[in-house]
């Protein structure tokens, strides 16, 4: 956050924001002006105006008629004017702001859908950019803001600034003073501040971890089990708290008299005492202003301060949000360097794969994870990947999808460059079960299908036959609301939540529909008990009869059954064969068979 | 039944109070100083000061006089903004550090004393949720709110008092005003609740949709699938829904927002403008400097009325936020993590589930009268699909619940006549969604429990789950920090090493009874092997019971109970299962048949 901005860059982000709001929603933006000048030139009439209008009628004795006059029209202006406000915040506002979010935020998703993996492994990428992503709102209403206070400022400037003119240009020395000292003094203060900050949130985020640890429910059962980790959790928070106690004093000090000065000295002093005893001195000593003008002049003063005030967070504030829309920006301009050279769609049948020479590490890694691994896949066959932890079996996979690229060595699929496809279009034909998949809280229908529901497309056969397949029929026919019920209970409270098995099942269902010529299956049943699991292999086999099929599994029994097991290591194929043949060959793939196996061959005899 | 909300409302504000008091009676009374100042120095500035001021010059008093005025005005001015300063850099800062932590304290270890069943309450846990965030930022604005609000009732009395000595009948200009600016204010804060409340939901999904593209679980799906579409319909959707809501209460609250400015500005500060107009044009009995005055004191009194009846709305809002930590702390457990009782004896004799029925919340049961019992020193495996109750067991047995019926005995006496903390000492464990705490390798195998020679037995539980060698290599070995919550160079292991690390942690527990669920589903078949190997030849002498799907692994066991939709269905030593030829035999030939040639076995078996 240190990198100094140009001004030319902080007007040029926040024209850009502002750009995009004025474009989602101009009725909003035109409103918000309104409402703002409405605003001030309200308060400039009654507060200055009308009160120095009666003053000067009491001491001149103008006709009360006038007066009453002046007053019922700045009562009808208030009321008209109150009552645009009250259409601005709670309609104008309240309606307009999302839209605006929703603009932005589909633009960054837009993007963020095609950006590279890679993105998300690099903690500092992710902090950078994926977290601004999150601020999006916070962002829009500061740049609103802003141009609130630009608003503001001009006008008061145009209307008080001009009174002064008129009426007294000394006075306005006044305010210009206290304005350059007073800022003057912010900037210390911020600067002490800003350091204050920085020492104690480190120290805050620690705080906060130990605030997730005691309310979220996955430590729950540890703190229960284990009282004494409780007692020494407890003792880091206070030792936590009470070194902030001990930043916290030791800028106090400071904090006090900065903000004196910055208050007092600079700005009060000058603005409110000294500029009074000018006023009294003008009206007693010089005889130029009648008591009326003192007070109208002291009172109307204040306002012209705070502007100038204000006037001067401007650039500071402005500065603020361009560090956060420039990583807005910064983000929509990444370009994926996963793309596509055409848009060839893939076929969706089973295809020749073809792996020549493939090297891969994640970047800043040392090591390579695959380490030129060759490999060829004919059209329907059934292929197992097998190892340790940590052998770059999943990772091969991601290369597989394009979700990385190999950083030597091609993938050919057909014999042509996987890199010459549509990412989007190459990656329809392939149908896959992360290890990690993930369920979204939506209906289950839309989790199978992972897209809109469109109308007039019935999918609802097929996806009874893809839950079927994977062995929740008869969970989900059941279900008060059939296809349509939630998953989660997160929004709805019919909704339901599913156990991990389920889950899993759930996440296999959708490899069953979307019915493309390659399925991939990471670890598809490490939550299941043995039957379903039992039952689940059965239901691969003879739903992918014409496909060919990816396996990763630590339970040999899942994979032994593939027309060709690929152990790997390190990064390499060490062993390649059938079940049959790597068995005779005696390598670590026997090896590790007969560890599982072993024990029910024995217990069999 | 409004009134109520009101008492209770002001009673939960009391509640905070009381608090604070309990943490930092400094910071309940500078807040009330500060507070009164404030207000004094905008009642003195705007209505004393400035009117001595005027009235000197319409006096025609000697300047220097008035000099001297204004400026022992001015140092006493000076002496609030000093204390101000203090109070707000210095003070504050201190004592709010202070009811932090001692608010945080009172909760962590609350939190911890409640029973396990509260986090998967879902209403309690949305309250307990509501209750912990930020509740030290919201117990202080409490004090702060409610300090204004009765300073302002003061400085109001105060101004109050002032127009009132210029002229008795202004007062009404204020009265009237600010009756309708509180009707309208009340009117209008209940409608926007009410559209918050009906906004919410809509306002969750759009958050939830936003969470969904910036965290890395759900980036891969996004890749490979077309959900973008799906998420960006829900996202659109949830705006035009929450566009609507805005729609549905627009009406009312610009109604209610105009009438309640309305009321407040114009008539107030207008009415009082035309009412000293007339007074000095007609009648002539307020002098010129009075009417200047008073248009000052006017803007003074709009100013603390409106943040009066502002002060008053927050305050409604504070109270409903301390309600939820006033129910959280005021909650009685059900299992008290403290509750006292006999100190079990570490030799175990038993174990005994009598009649025992379990369901979560008001869901269909998930344990049904269910019996057994393990003997001291008996290896004991759990089995049965997914949701058969093995896991419930294991909580049950570790009272994290209590049966709705039927009892658990250990050595013969019913747990919930044993000392829990002592009790739950007798358990070592390790489940599969255990978690890794921000500490050294060390801290997380020992947990806080003090031993004598802890390196070697750190070294020896690492060795027996093959994490030695690695954790070595490491350049600070065992005080090796894990995660990067308070070490940039902490560590970050992955899925396989953290169970591990879990493991290890359950073998360095000097515990009677080890119990372990599913504590090798990360691993690979070799590592899986070795673990169990390990963690037999460590529980040699001990009581062990395990949950594990790979039926290969219980083989050994002393006794498996096999369980179905909560209920026992079978129960002996693998021996004794495979000649009933039930489910359970049936469970585990379908697991071996993927091993073995299948169609044999099945006919030698059946043979």
């Amino acid at each position: 956050m240190k990198n100094k901005q140009s001004l030319k860059h902080i007007i040029s982000n926040n024209i850009f924001l502002l750009k995009i709001c004025f474009i989602s929603s101009p009725s909003y933006m035109i409103a918000t002006i309104i409402n703002n000048l409405r605003n001030n030139i309200g308060i400039f009439l009654g507060r200055t105006i009308v009160i120095a209008y009666v003053l000067e009628a009491v001491e001149y004795h103008y006709p009360f008629k006038n007066v009453l006059f002046v007053i019922l029209g700045m009562v009808l202006y208030s009321c008209l004017s109150m009552i645009y406000g009250a259409y601005y915040f709670h309609k104008k506002s309240e309606e307009g702001l999302p839209k605006v979010k929703e603009k932005i935020e589909l633009m960054l998703y837009n993007k963020a859908k095609d950006l590279d993996l890679a993105y998300y492994d690099n903690t500092e990428y992710y902090n950078e950019f994926i977290l601004a992503v999150s601020q999006v709102e916070k962002q829009i209403s500061h740049t609103i803001e802003l141009l609130q206070m630009i608003l503001t400022c001009i006008c008061v400037i145009f209307t008080n600034g001009a009174y002064f003119f008129v009426k007294d240009k000394a006075s306005i020395i006044f305010m210009f003073v206290a304005f350059c000292t007073s800022m003057f003094a912010n900037k210390m203060y911020n600067k002490i501040n800003f350091e204050f900050m920085l020492n104690k949130n480190q120290k805050e985020r620690e705080r906060d971890y130990i605030n997730r640890v005691f309310y979220l429910n996955d430590y729950a059962k540890e703190i229960r089990l284990n009282k004494n980790v409780t007692v020494q959790m407890l003792d880091k928070f206070q030792d936590i708290n009470d070194e902030i106690y001990e930043i916290n004093k030791k800028y106090g000090k400071k904090k006090f008299f900065l903000g004196f000065m910055k208050d007092f000295l600079c700005n009060n002093l000058v603005s409110d005492i000294l500029y009074l005893v000018y006023l009294v001195y003008k009206a007693v000593i010089i005889n130029l202003f009648s008591c009326s003008q003192v007070v109208v002049l002291y009172n109307s003063s204040g306002r012209l301060k705070r502007a100038m005030r204000t006037c001067s967070q401007i650039i500071p504030y402005a500065g603020e949000t361009s560090l956060y829309i420039n990583k807005i920006r910064d983000f929509l301009e990444i370009e994926p360097s996963i793309k596509g050279k055409s848009n060839i769609v893939l076929e969706k049948k089973p295809t020749k794969i073809e792996l020549k020479n493939i090297t891969f590490s994640y970047v800043g890694a040392k090591n390579n994870v695959i380490n030129g691994i060759n490999m060829t896949i004919q059209p329907g066959e059934k292929i197992a990947l097998v190892g340790y932890n940590g052998a770059g079996k999943s990772t091969l996979i991601k290369l597989l999808l394009r979700l990385y690229d190999a950083t030597t060595g091609v993938i050919l699929i057909d014999g042509k460059d996987i890199r010459e496809y549509g990412v989007r279009e190459y990656r329809k034909n392939i149908a896959v079960v992360f290890q990690d998949y993930a369920l979204f809280a939506a209906t289950v229908r839309e989790n199978i299908i992972l897209d809109q529901n469109k109308e007039d497309v019935d999918t609802s056969d097929a996806i009874y036959e893809a839950i079927q397949q994977s062995g929740l029929h008869d969970k989900f026919i059941k279900l008060q609301n059939g296809l349509d019920t939630e998953i989660t209970k997160e929004f709805y409270k019919d909704g339901i939540n599913l156990s991990g098995g389920e889950s899993q099942k759930l996440a296999i269902a959708r490899a069953f529909y979307k019915n493309a010529g390659l399925i991939i299956l990471d670890e598809p049943s490490s939550a299941l008990d043995p039957i379903a699991e039992y039952q689940l292999n059965k239901a691969i086999l003879s739903a992918s009869h014409n496909k060919t099929v990816i396996f990763i599994s630590h339970r040999l029994s899942t994979t032994r059954f593939a027309d060709r097991i690929y152990m790997l290591e390190y990064g390499t194929i060490i062993e390649s064969g059938t079940h049959e043949e790597l068995l005779t060959l005696k390598g670590k793939y026997a090896k590790m068979w007969s560890v599982q196996a072993g024990r029910y061959c024995e217990s069999l005899g | 039944m409004h009134k109520e909300n009101d008492f209770s409302t002001i009673k939960d504000n009391l509640y905070a109070i009381k608090l604070v008091w309990k943490f930092s009676k400094k910071k309940m009374f500078c807040t009330f100083v500060y507070e009164i100042i404030t207000y004094l120095e905008e009642v003195f500035v705007s209505a004393y000061f400035l009117k001595y001021v005027i009235e000197l010059i319409d006096k025609h008093t000697d300047f220097f006089i008035i000099f001297r005025y204004i400026l022992i005005s001015g140092m006493a001015l000076m002496f609030i903004s000093l204390s101000r300063s203090y109070i707000q850099n210095v003070v504050y800062p201190l004592s709010e550090n202070k009811i932090y932590r001692g608010i945080y304290s009172t909760l962590y270890k609350k939190a911890s004393n409640v029973e396990l069943e509260c986090y998967e309450n879902a209403d309690f846990y949305n309250k307990y949720t509501m209750a912990i965030e930020n509740t030290a930022d919201k117990v202080v604005a409490v004090i702060n709110n409610t300090a204004g609000l009765v300073s302002g009732i003061i400085a109001s009395i105060a101004i109050f008092y002032s127009i009132y000595q210029i002229d008795s009948i202004a007062i009404l200009f204020i009265a009237f005003p600010m009756i309708g600016n509180f009707v309208f204010g009340i009117m209008l804060s209940r409608n926007i609740m009410k559209r918050y409340e009906d906004s919410i939901v809509h306002q969750r999904i759009i958050k939830y949709i936003n969470r969904v593209f910036y965290l890395s679980d759900f980036a891969k799906e996004i890749r490979t699938s077309n959900v973008y579409q799906l998420l960006k319909g829900k996202y659109m959707n949830a705006v035009g829904n929450l566009i609507k809501v805005v729609d549905a209460y627009s009406k009312k609250l610009i109604l209610f927002d105009a009438l309640k400015n309305i009321f407040s500005f114009p008539l107030m500060f207008d009415g009082v403008l035309l009412y000293g107009a007339y007074k000095a044009m007609i009648f002539h009995n307020i002098s010129l400097a009075e009417m200047a005055v008073f248009t000052s004191v006017v803007v003074a009194a709009t100013s603390i009325i409106m943040n009066l009846s502002n002060k008053w709305l927050e305050l409604i809002k504070n109270g409903m936020y301390i309600k939820n930590l006033k129910y959280f702390f005021d909650y009685t457990e059900k299992i008290p993590e403290d509750y006292d009782g006999i100190v079990p004896d570490s030799k175990i004799e038993t174990i005994e589930f009598r009649n025992v029925s379990f369901s979560y919340g008001q869901g269909d049961p998930t344990i049904i009268n269910l019996s057994f019992i393990i003997n001291g020193k008996s290896k004991v495996a759990l089995v049965g699909h997914n949701g058969a109750g093995k896991s419930t067991i294991i909580k049950l047995l570790f009272r994290f619940y209590d049966p709705d019926q039927g009892e658990i005995l250990v050595n013969e006496k019913n747990i919930k006549e044993y000392n829990l903390k002592e009790y739950r000492k007798l358990f070592a464990s390790a489940f599969q969604d255990y978690q890794i705490f921000a500490s050294t390798i060390k801290e997380n195998i020992l947990m806080g429990e003090k031993y004598e020679n802890e390196n070697k037995r750190v070294e020896e539980a690492l060795k027996l789950v093959n994490a030695w060698k690695d954790v070595v290599a490491l350049e600070h070995g065992t005080d090796t920090m894990m995660t990067k919550e308070f070490a940039k160079d902490g560590v970050v292991l992955s899925g396989g090493q953290c169970q591990k690390i879990i493991v290890a942690r359950a073998l360095a527990k000097d515990a009677a009874i080890s119990v372990f669920d599913e504590p090798s589903s990360a691993l690979d078949p070799i590592a899986e092997y070795n673990l169990f190997r390990s963690i037999m030849q460590k529980t040699m002498n001990k009581t062990v019971i395990f949950i594990s799907h790979r039926l290969s692994s219980v083989l050994d066991a002393d006794c498996i109970i096999m369980l179905e939709n909560g209920r026992i269905i079978e129960q002996g030593t693998h021996g004794d299962l495979m000649k009933k030829k039930g489910v359970y035999a049936d469970m585990y030939l379908k697991q071996a048949s993927n091993y073995l040639a299948i169609n044999d076995l099945r006919w030698q078996f059946e043979k």
